[in-house]
This record gives C-alpha cells, structure tokens and sequence, in this order.
C-alpha cells in the first residue's frame, strides 16, 4: 500500500490508517519536536496534537504538496504553540550558552545544548536538515521560507553550532 | 575566518568545483569544512529511537473520541437539515393550497351575500320593470326610426339579461356573472331614461 492510499484511508476517517502513518513517521516527528521543545513529554503533546489537528484537517489535503511537508508543518505549528504556551524561548546570553556547553565533555550533549540555544526557526531548519535529512526544498516548504531563505538559515546556524561548541 | 569562500559555496554561489579549488590554497575555508563536516556528523549521530510506548494509545483514544463526535454531530445536522426540509416542504404546501383556496373562494359570494345580493337584485329588477310599463306605451310617440332602435336596444338588454339569470341558475354565487347583470340592468334603467327624456321634450 502506497502512502497515497494510507493517507485515502486517513481521509476517510480511517484510524488504522492513522495508526500506519504514526507508525512510520512518529521517530522523526519526535526527534524534530524534542529538538525544539527540548522535553520529552511536550515533545509527546506535540506529536498527539499534530494527529488530533491532522485527523481534521487531512480531508482538505489536495495532494499538491509532499504529506511528509504537510505533516511535519503541521508539527513545527504544534510545536510554536507550545512554546508560546510555556514560555520556553530564548533568553540566554551568547557568553553564558558557551560556558554552559563548555561544561559538557560529550559532544553529543553539547550539540543538544546549543542546538537548544539557537532560535527557533533556527533550530527547525538545522534540525530538518542535519538530523533528519529533509531536502532543502521539503524544509522550504514546512517553514514557508524561500529557498534562499532556508540556504542563509542553515548556514546561520551552523555558523553558530560551530561557535559555540569550538569543533 | 576572514575568508567568506565556505559561505558562498554554503549559499550555492560557488560549484563544488569551485570551492574545491578554493580550498587548495585557502587554510580557514578548509579548516571550516572540516568543522562542518563534524557538526553534521554528530547532528546525524542524534537521529536515535525515542521510546514512547504510551503515545499511540492516547493518540488513537483521542481520535476515537473525535471520530464519534463527528459521527454524532454529522448525525444531529443530517436530522436538523431533514426536519427543516420537512418543515419548509410543509409551509410551501400549506402557502399553495391556502392560495390556492383564496383563489378559488375569491369569485364566489358567501350564502348570506348572496341573498343579499339577490334580494336587491330583485328590488332593483321591479323598479326598471316598473319604469318600463310606464315608458312603453310612450315609444309609440316617438318617430318610427328612434322607436326600432329602442325596441331593438332594449330586446338586447333583456336577452343579456336572460342569459345572466340563466348562468346564474346554474351558479348563483359568481359575483362576475352577477357583476354583468347588473351592468345590464342599468343599461336597461339608462335607456328607458332617455326613452323619457325625448318623449317629454
């Protein structure tokens, strides 16, 4: 069964068909969400809210884009509403995020660190790219950003992760 | 890093090619793709299983309830929108045949103005017939021209007068057919009029 016909299913009101799109791609959804909201268990809402809004709005959905980038743009919203919700944003200085992650021996912990440092839309296009491996074009497309947009926001961020992190 | 070659093969300025060569000669840009390279190697060593065993449980309760709320909503307006069609099917019908009655019911008297009516009829009816015992035997006075055309008009108006009182025999509360008698009546109360008026003269 192709993802066309699963997401048919999910137009129909079908919660198998749910069940096999979660199946799929609920890790990356996780990952993606974790990165941004840096907690497990809003990461979990997140991905709980995006099949809640999805299993209403997935009727609309015309096969004109990916589903992958309809989804997870759905995901990356869920996942700005949370934030909003919980105040996590951004507060810390540039200074105090380098002595926070130069505490850290591991890199892998201090990737998390400054990944959770960068700002948001930041972190989305990092994240998407680096970790889960979208195109630029599908990050485009979740992010509503020009594709320039996208090149300059990764570049951005990787400027950053390198700097704070002293590879 | 003073150099900005890394960006512009970053942003797709520069080929592949093109940085490549830059990089055989410029140290910081090479130094910078090296620690990209790292970066992303490490960001890709983060795409590991996250376990969530209780998710899709919440997830498929949740849409479950949704999925039955939509179900009972659909319902609700599938029943609201037959009872309103009921409703506006009943009206319209109710509007036409009511229209429909007033239609029918609008030419016809009712039995109290009917004998009414037939009652004045008759009244109006003896006086003309009254005027024209008395107005008849004048006609002769007149010149032999002006009384045939009289004779003639009046045997007229008695024939349309006939022909109403006959319709009517069959149909007493046609107010049209009651409406013609009476216009012939007063043709006939107009004629005799002038009937008198030249025989006075």
């Amino acid at each position: 069964m192709t993802e066309t016909d699963i997401v048919q299913q999910c137009q129909q009101g079908d919660i198998a068909a749910f069940a096999a799109l979660y199946d799929v791609y609920h890790q990356p959804m996780l990952r993606v969400a974790r990165d941004i909201l840096h907690n497990k268990q809003d990461a979990e809402d997140a991905v709980h809210i995006t099949f809640v809004k999805l299993f209403h709005s997935i009727r609309h959905f015309r096969f004109q884009s990916k589903f992958k980038c309809y989804l997870f743009r759905i995901l990356s919203r869920a996942c700005y509403d949370i934030l909003k919700k919980t105040k996590k944003q951004r507060t810390e200085n540039i200074d105090h995020i380098s002595q926070h992650i130069e505490q850290h021996t591991d890199l892998k912990i201090q990737l998390e660190e400054a990944i959770k440092n960068l700002p948001e839309r930041m972190r989305l296009c990092f994240v998407l790219f680096a970790v889960e491996d979208f195109k630029l074009t599908e990050i485009a497309e979740i992010t509503e950003m020009t594709l320039g947009g996208v090149k300059s926001t990764l570049y951005q961020a990787r400027v950053r992760l390198r700097h704070y992190m002293e590879i | 890093m003073s150099c900005n070659g890394f960006e512009k093969f970053s942003l797709d300025e520069w080929t592949e090619a093109e940085f490549a060569k830059h990089i055989e000669t410029c140290e910081s840009c090479r130094i910078a793709m090296e620690q990209d390279r790292k970066l992303l190697d490490l960001a890709r060593s983060r795409k590991t299983n996250i376990t969530a065993p209780f998710l899709w449980p919440r997830i498929e309760t949740d849409l479950q309830q949704q999925r039955t709320a939509i179900l009972k909503s659909d319902n609700y307006h599938r029943w609201f929108f037959r009872i309103a069609a009921i409703l506006v099917l009943a009206i319209g019908i109710s509007m036409l045949w009511f229209k429909g009655q007033n239609k029918q019911q609008s030419p016809l008297l009712t039995e109290s103005t009917l004998k009414k009516v037939e009652q004045l009829e008759k009244d109006y009816e003896n006086a003309i017939n009254e005027l024209e015992a008395l107005v008849t035997p004048q006609l002769s006075q007149l010149n032999q021209e002006l009384m045939l055309l009289y004779r003639d008009r009046l045997e007229t108006i008695d024939a349309q007068i006939e022909q109403c009182k006959e319709a009517l025999a069959m149909n007493p509360a046609n107010a049209h057919i009651r409406s013609y008698l009476l216009a012939a009546l007063r043709d006939k109360k107009a004629t005799l009029r002038e009937i008198i008026a030249l025989t006075t003269t």
